[in-house]
């Protein structure tokens, strides 16, 4: 409570310090237009036309200070001129308008980016006083900033693992502070994949479980609700086995401890027990429930696969196969179940959508069996047909010949 | 028994006396299916009876079998492409479909489809033997062009229906065949122009699958049907001579000892056409999608030729297409230029000529079935 | 043997026998070659595209918990019931008794025959009313949010 106080207080004496200098006019009340900055920073110029801030009237005098109009260097660049701000500036900076309600209620955006990023890892960290650690700029661009919605921003959500890898993949980088090469991982992950195949629509990059400007790792324990956000079933049958408790007893990574943080693997059921073995010893139940995952659920799915084979072949024939193409993908649906019910380790809950896959499979492939045995009758058919017509024709011959003696 | 023969006998005495059936029959003799001197001027039941002891060269032996295959092919395919006609429907949305049905689910329309197109491929391939065994025995010379005229028709008819019979099942391989053979027949100097304009245009469509339906179920029936009569008239007119192969042909025979021989060949015809159709289904693909050629797409065996010259000739279209024309009305019209060469190279040489012109046809349609594998 | 025998020796005098075999394969190829036109110029029966057996019922999110909707599939009527956020389940409309078409009763949740005021309970299984066999649930699969009934 006290603190509270204190903090509310030190806030107003900083308000009351503020009143006391003459009023700088907000950022957003000096128009771009007059600005004459770019006559001798060309490169930046065009680079700040190019952004979202051109656009809503933002110009350098907001972010730089000094006098826009001014015609001459020196006096351009006096009064209020910051120059080039310092790294440990731009947040502060960026949030004199961000954080502020009353300017950003027009463009509908959000003001609570500051106190996330103060949170983050680099919001800590650079409190702490390490300068190389991410600011607004490094994400959001300095002069060219542009709307995530903007295909080619930084922040375009297909482009954000590569504008995160500036750092976390750079090699003389994580070298220095020993970090893992999480650009790397994620590249060749089943999220990166989908990702890149479908255009960003369903798929994580890294500020989806990162956390966009409160950027920090998922805790252990709170993992698997991070990744359960989007595999709910997955989560729910990980809850329900005996995984979600005994790895809480031992402090282990739930998801990633089989999946890996950033390389998200997709399994082949045929790797489930190489995975196991990771952790429970051989012969131990652990890892001999692990081989009996891997081995039904590949003689399941071999076994849908026989059957879809069978339709294609009966379909090519042509035979009617409507019905087993949808029993087929009931089948594949029942297969996904199980996929999903392997995260309770549970055998008896993997093995019920495995028997209901191969009961749909043993279907087709025994209706599929019956037609074409109909089919083949026709040929037995053919047997039966030519002894009619070679009766037929001796009949025939036997007739010519009558008439030759009648 | 002599109640049975009473019935029919008495079947006979009431129609007679109520129909000209002596006209009729008159008619039917004259169109040809009877090819020896009639009095039709008789009853019918004595007409029949004299038919019936009529002596007449046998026409079911040696080469002279594949006339009588010839028409019983037509015949057989007539029949079988009424029945399809029945579930058919020539739209580009249905014609694939339909054709599915029929082949997949209506009961015994997969044999019918079947026999219709091994029928098909039978009669190309009888029509051209025929043409050549009439060219090998020299019955193009005076006074036989006519029959020589129709019987290089029915190749051409028969090379249509099955070029436009293909069209319909609206298959990928149907439909790319046409495209390419469409392509080969537009490109022609003259003729080009004016068969798009009949054939419903350029595009492959809806327009050209209303017209080579029409075509393949009322135009070219007609067109054969005409050239077969012209066939059997001059058969009646001319005779067929003498074949130089010495296959006894002077046996003669009774007509009703033909009859009996006809259904023979007719039985045995329709017992290889069901067991061809029973173990080799004839291949039917995928519904055809304008918008994506599938590597596979061949024209029917007997274009092979024309394809092997198409593909490796570095000439147009057109140069492919004239060689046929070309060659089309040259056959045609082989009983007039055909002595003068004659003279010239003497009757071995030009029989030589003759079948050094089917091999090179053989050999390069072979070469378009061996080299051109997708 | 023998009786082949017989029957070669008596051809010269007796054609007639010859003549009843032909005249006995003749009307059978007329039977056969009829039979198999019939078949095949029988009116084919319009099958839906996607298969006989599937009945595409709605997309899930139309489905209300607890609501049943009565769909009307021939002679097999059925109803499509959501039972809760995930499950469907499609019971049999017609009665195992007398084939009356069965109501819902949503307040206790059980089916009821308008006939005899009998009961089925959710899985089928009679709850009261005449002796009768349990009624037909059929297999229900949710693809896409579709909900699929296989009669």
């Amino acid at each position: 409570m006290t603190n509270l106080r204190l903090c509310a207080i030190a806030a107003l004496l900083a308000l009351a310090a503020l009143g006391a200098f003459p009023r700088v006019a907000h950022p957003l009340e000096r128009a771009a237009a007059g600005e004459r900055c770019g006559t001798c920073h060309p490169k930046q110029r065009t680079l700040h036309e190019e952004g979202i801030h051109a656009r809503d009237g933002v110009g350098c005098v907001g972010c730089h200070g000094g006098v826009g109009d001014a015609t001459e260097a020196a006096a351009a660049h006096s009064g209020s001129f910051k120059g080039k701000l310092t790294r440990e500036a731009v947040p502060a900076m960026c949030a004199s308008c961000h954080a502020d309600v009353k300017a950003m209620r027009p463009y509908g955006l959000s003001t609570d980016q500051y106190a996330l990023y103060q949170q983050s890892g680099h919001g800590t960290k650079l409190r702490e006083g390490d300068r190389r650690v991410a600011v607004c700029s490094d994400c959001h661009g300095a002069h060219d900033i542009r709307s995530p919605k903007d295909p080619e921003a930084r922040t375009f959500v297909a482009n954000i693992a590569a504008t995160c890898g500036r750092c976390h993949g750079d090699a003389a980088l994580i070298r220095e502070r020993r970090l893992p090469n999480v650009h790397a991982e994620y590249g060749k992950s089943a999220h990166a994949k989908a990702l890149m195949a479908h255009g960003g629509e369903n798929a994580p990059s890294c500020v989806t479980c990162h956390g966009v400007h409160s950027a920090a790792p998922p805790e252990t324990g709170t993992i698997h609700t991070v990744c359960g956000r989007c595999h709910g079933e997955q989560r729910d049958a990980f809850a329900n086995g005996p995984h979600a408790a005994g790895m809480k007893a031992k402090n282990q990574a739930e998801c990633s401890a089989c999946h890996g943080s950033h390389e998200v693997k997709a399994f082949e059921p045929k790797d489930v027990p190489l995975e196991c073995a990771r952790c429970h010893a051989p012969m131990t139940k652990g890892a001999i429930v692990g081989r009996r995952i891997g081995r039904e659920y590949a003689a399941a799915a071999a076994h849908v696969e026989r059957a879809a084979q069978a339709v294609a072949k009966a379909s090519a024939i042509p035979m009617r196969t409507e019905d087993h193409v949808e029993r087929l993908a009931d089948a594949r649906t029942h297969l996904a179940e199980a996929r999903v019910a392997v995260h309770t380790v549970r055998l008896e809950a993997i093995e019920e959508p495995l028997r209901r896959a191969g009961k749909v499979a043993d279907e087709i492939e025994r209706d599929l069996h019956d037609r074409r045995f109909v089919a083949n009758t026709w040929k037995l058919l053919l047997i039966v047909f030519w002894f009619y017509v070679l009766g037929t024709a001796y009949l025939v011959r036997r007739a010519r010949q009558a008439t030759d003696q009648g | 028994m002599s109640t049975r023969v009473s019935v029919r006998d008495r079947l006979i005495d009431w129609a007679e006396e109520r129909l000209p059936l002596s006209e009729l029959f008159s008619f039917l003799s004259h169109f040809g299916f009877v090819t020896v001197p009639l009095d039709t001027r008789q009853p019918l039941r004595a007409l029949l009876a004299h038919l019936d002891q009529s002596a007449m060269p046998d026409h079911v032996r040696g080469p002279q079998i594949l006339g009588a295959l010839m028409a019983m092919l037509f015949g057989f395919e007539a029949l079988t492409g009424v029945l399809l006609a029945f579930h058919y429907r020539p739209t580009s949305e249905a014609a694939h479909e339909s054709t599915l049905a029929i082949v997949r689910d209506i009961p015994v329309g997969g044999l019918i489809h079947a026999l219709h197109a091994w029928g098909a491929t039978l009669l190309v391939l009888v029509v051209v033997l025929r043409l050549a065994r009439l060219f090998w025995d020299g019955l193009w010379r005076a006074p036989r062009e006519l029959l020589w005229m129709s019987a290089v028709a029915l190749v051409w008819l028969s090379m249509q229906f099955s070029f436009t019979g293909g069209l319909l099942p609206w298959d990928v391989n149907g439909y790319w065949s046409t495209v390419r053979g469409l392509e080969v027949v537009y490109a022609l100097p003259l003729v080009g122009p004016v068969l798009s304009f009949l054939l419903g245009g350029r595009v492959i469509g809806e327009d050209v699958l209303t017209r080579f339906f029409v075509l393949h179920v009322v135009v070219l029936p007609m067109f054969w049907t005409a050239a077969l009569y012209v066939t059997f008239a001059t058969l009646r007119r001319t005779g067929l001579g003498q074949t130089t192969l010495q296959v006894p042909n002077r046996r003669t025979t009774t007509f009703r000892e033909h009859r009996h021989d006809l259904a023979l060949v007719a039985l045995f015809l329709f017992a290889v056409l069901v067991t061809l159709a029973v173990l080799v289904p004839f291949p039917f693909g995928a519904a055809a999608d304008p918008y994506s050629t599938p590597a596979s797409a061949r024209p029917p065996w007997y274009m092979g030729a024309v394809f092997v010259v198409q593909e490796h000739v570095p000439l147009g279209s057109w140069f492919v297409g004239g060689i046929l024309l070309v060659l089309a009305f040259g056959v045609l019209t082989l009983p007039w230029w055909a002595p003068r060469a004659e003279a010239k190279l003497g009757e071995a040489r030009l029989r030589l000529a003759g079948l050094a012109t089917i091999a090179v046809w053989l050999v390069l349609s072979l070469l378009a079935v061996l080299l051109d594998r997708p | 043997m023998q009786e082949r025998g017989v029957v070669k020796g008596t051809l010269g005098r007796q054609p007639g026998v010859w003549m009843g075999f032909a005249r006995a394969f003749l009307i059978l190829w007329i039977v056969g070659v009829g039979m198999a036109l019939a078949s095949y110029l029988k009116p084919p029966v319009s099958h839906e595209a996607t298969g006989d057996r599937v009945v595409r019922v709605a997309r899930m999110a139309e489905l209300k918990i607890g609501e049943a909707v009565l769909v009307k599939h021939g002679v097999t009527p059925f109803y499509v019931l959501r039972v809760d956020a995930r499950r469907v389940i499609a019971p049999s409309a017609v009665c195992t008794h007398l084939r009356c078409i069965l109501d819902y009763d949503a307040a206790k949740k059980q089916i009821v025959c308008p006939c005899d005021g009998g009961r089925y309970a959710l899985d089928g299984k009679v709850v009261s009313g005449p002796k009768r066999a349990a009624l037909k649930l059929y297999s229900v699969t949710i693809r896409d949010g579709e909900v699929r009934v296989r009669i």
